[in-house]
């Protein structure tokens, strides 16, 4: 019975100088979702359309996540972490290892890691797949599309102390990365369209502080960009934002700003955007009820072909055990007038022209082991 | 099982005299932790992962029982103050981010005594009855 944990059999065969066995933890998360849209106006290519159907409920999206993590301690300083992941939608579960890092801990403050991890982008852009650790169906769309980076290859240095109840963390990382978009429902190339991109020359930062009922964060990140479909080479894109979460006598407050800028010769692929998000809940027992608001629009250079639409949503997530959850959505859009009138007008996220409100309905179950 | 218990009543003496009948959790310490006046408080930061190591320098290695454990629950609810829903929500944000790591779970007292007793800087928890002199006392949650 005793033998099947590995790590007493690592610390007993550790007890003989000759053999030693690192101790092996796996862990994992699955999220499963069924998401249906209704829209006046889509040729299905629009970025609901990966996510959703406008004619039934659609189960094989890209809102299916299953995530496995192995983690080995190597010694009390250095450790490896390998996360192999599999989306559903048009990656048709296609495994890949999305992290795989060595972490070196210098001290109880600092560590750094070094390979491939999730950027810190955005308040939960490194456990955006992670449905059980968020209140929500999804990350906001208005604010989590802008940043379609999943992973970066570099270096993560991490300082991170506790003091007097407070956290404090300040992260700085920078790395090079392959990764695939979809592309801008303006582009006039259908937004289900997978663009690939290369980011290299980059660097971040991450910093946070908080207590147990509220955490506060600011990041910023800056990026050279190759976008060879579009002849795009070296162009710079930034990412700055600031989040809140608070979560205090069952009240739960999640809300963040963010700003993408783009190079004039990137803002084709990747307009500027400005958007935010605010989600206010309360939780009862085991249910969570929550609305959201959230919009996108054009950011500091506006340009015709930014995206436009703010949305309201209200959800409920249910915890149905002490490791599961089941959450529904019920959201509804309004693509925005652009100032520049013409054809980019009133698209939002969809991929022509709304003349009514779209809405996007979703049901998800969240486990993790 | 039973001979075990009695093997250790007579090593434990002076615990079973002070102990009550009912389950009470006893927190453990490898017998060489040298910081003695362990809190409450020092035991959650060190569950949580804010705080890494003791005083002296040592590696702070806490060590779970597993889900569905009733010492678990216990220990949760005495310590943090939280259920198995909240670690888990606590966890599942900083696992996958290289941001922390839950402790060891493994399986029963006699297993977490072992790794206690022979890990410096390693904290676990046990039913007060399982108590014996391979492990230093840090808190009894009765």
């Amino acid at each position: 019975m005793r033998m099947k944990n590995l790590s007493v059999l690592g610390l007993v065969l550790g007890l003989a100088p000759a053999v030693s066995l690192a101790e092996v933890e796996i862990s994992g998360y699955l999220s499963f979702a069924a998401n249906y849209a209704d829209s006046d106006n889509t040729l299905d290519t629009s970025y609901y359309n990966d996510l959703a159907n406008t004619d039934h409920w659609d189960f094989d999206t890209r809102s299916n996540h299953v995530g496995v993590q192995i983690y080995s301690a190597l010694t009390d300083k250095v450790s490896v972490t390998l996360g192999l992941t599999a989306e559903g939608g048009q990656s048709d579960y296609q495994v890949e290892p999305e992290w795989a890092y060595g972490t070196y801990q210098f001290n109880d403050d600092w560590g750094l890691r070094m390979g491939r991890f999730k950027g810190p982008f955005y308040m939960v852009s490194d456990y955006r797949d992670v449905g059980y650790a968020y209140p929500w169906v999804r990350p906001p769309e208005e604010v989590y599309s802008t940043n379609p980076i999943k992973s970066i290859n570099g270096l993560d240095l991490v300082f991170q102390k506790s003091h007097q109840n407070v956290n404090y963390l300040v992260e700085f990382y920078g790395g090079s990365g392959k990764n695939t978009a979809l592309a801008n429902p303006n582009a006039g190339l259908g937004a289900d369209y997978p663009v690939d991109f290369e980011t290299y020359n980059s660097l971040g930062f991450n910093a946070s502080v908080g207590t147990e009922s509220v955490t506060f964060r600011a990041g910023y990140y800056n990026t050279k960009v190759d976008v060879p479909d579009f002849l795009i080479e070296a162009e710079s894109g930034s990412f700055a934002g600031l989040g809140l979460i608070v979560d205090w006598r069952n009240i739960v407050l999640y809300s963040e700003y963010i700003q993408r800028d783009t190079d004039t010769n990137l803002a084709g692929a990747f307009p500027d955007q400005n958007a935010w998000y605010a989600t206010l809940g309360y939780r009862y027992r085991t249910v969570l009820p929550y609305v959201t608001f959230a919009d996108i629009d054009e950011g500091n250079d506006a340009v015709p072909n930014a995206l436009r639409q703010s949305s309201v949503a209200l959800g409920l997530r249910w915890d149905i055990d002490d490791a599961a959850a089941v959450k529904f959505e019920a959201k509804q859009t309004d693509a925005g007038e652009s100032s520049f009138g013409g054809p980019f007008a009133k698209i939002g996220l969809w991929d022509t022209p709304q003349t009514d409100k779209g809405n996007v309905y979703t049901i998800t179950f969240d486990t993790i082991f | 099982m039973k001979t075990r218990i009695a093997g250790t009543l007579l090593g434990s003496a002076l615990f079973l005299l002070a102990s009550v009948a009912a389950a009470e959790v006893a927190i453990i310490t490898h017998p060489g932790t040298q910081e003695i006046g362990l809190s409450k408080t020092k035991v959650a930061d060190i569950y949580l992962g804010n705080i890494k190591s003791f005083k002296d320098g040592t590696t702070a290695k806490p060590v779970d029982q597993t889900k569905g454990s009733p010492l678990r629950a216990k220990f949760y609810k005495a310590i943090l103050g939280k259920t198995e829903t909240e670690m888990n929500r606590y966890w599942s944000k900083r696992k996958y981010t290289g941001k922390g790591k839950p402790p060891v779970v493994v399986i029963g007292d006699d297993a977490v005594k072992e790794l206690v007793a022979n890990t410096p800087g390693a904290v676990g928890y046990i039913d007060g009855k399982s108590l014996d002199k391979s492990v230093k006392v840090i808190l009894i949650i009765r």
